[in-house]
């Protein structure tokens, strides 16, 4: 499974380091945000949004089921490797796809995120209003 | 060419979707409030729709599938090697609108 994060694209993988470290950041932000100024069911539920989404984003990285031309190479030179490479492909989809269902999640967060950013104690709030 | 929808395609279409009805929800919490740290997530969840949108749609054209595909198969390997290109750029394209929507994120929870 490791060799999949090595196979691949640089570029895309440090684009996706980045979007792990940057939804961590969010996360840590937003608990600091809870405890400094309130509005406690605002930025609890962003927090848990960005670490699902963080999650998302690391399974999503380790489990990309990306075959590269290795692949074809080890096929065409191992006949007999194909079974267990394909075997290894199917199974880190399996994985990546519930990974990605996990986004379902982040959005019913974040719904409840945007419903309270709104209201306050159930009732519906104006910026500037008392 | 043709369009294949597989499982993950469909999934991250619906994903894109749901982004949808959210950047909808984020605006009406914005009509309601008029907090503008409102407005950059209802920009963060649209660039998410598109993002997945595009990850679904990208992932499900086969640009190479058609008349042309029995001859480029007698090629095997130049084949993947363009499809391998292809889903690579695809990639980039998709993880750099991402980083789009995390700024209106940091920008949103800036102004929250």
């Amino acid at each position: 499974m490791v060799g999949s994060v090595a196979m691949l694209e640089p570029l895309v993988m440090y684009l996706g380091l980045i979007a792990i470290v940057g939804y961590a950041l969010l996360c840590g932000c937003s608990i600091v945000f809870y405890y400094r100024k309130g509005r406690g069911a605002l930025f609890v539920f962003l927090a848990l949004s960005f670490l699902v989404l963080m999650m998302v984003e690391i399974g999503s990285l380790y489990f990309e089921p990306v075959l590269d031309l290795s692949y074809y190479y080890l096929v065409d030179v191992y006949d007999w490797l194909k079974f267990g490479l394909d075997y290894m492909f199917y199974a880190q989809q399996e994985m990546w796809l519930i990974f990605q269902s996990f986004h379902f999640i982040a959005i019913a967060f974040f719904g409840l995120a945007m419903i309270f950013a709104s209201r306050s104690r159930g009732e519906l709030v104006k910026e500037g209003s008392k | 060419m043709s369009f294949l929808f597989d499982v993950a395609s469909v999934l991250m279409v619906a994903i894109g979707c749901g982004y949808l009805l959210l950047a909808g929800l984020a605006y009406y919490s914005y009509k309601n409030s008029g907090s503008n740290f409102l407005l950059f997530f209802m920009g963060a969840f649209t660039i998410l729709f598109f993002m997945n949108l595009y990850g679904g749609v990208a992932g499900a054209y086969h640009p190479y599938d058609g008349l042309i595909a029995d001859y480029l198969n007698a090629f095997g390997f130049t084949y993947s090697a363009i499809l391998t290109n292809l889903t690579a750029k695809n990639l980039v394209a998709f993880e750099v609108i991402g980083l789009l929507a995390f700024l209106s994120f940091v920008i949103g929870l800036y102004k929250a």
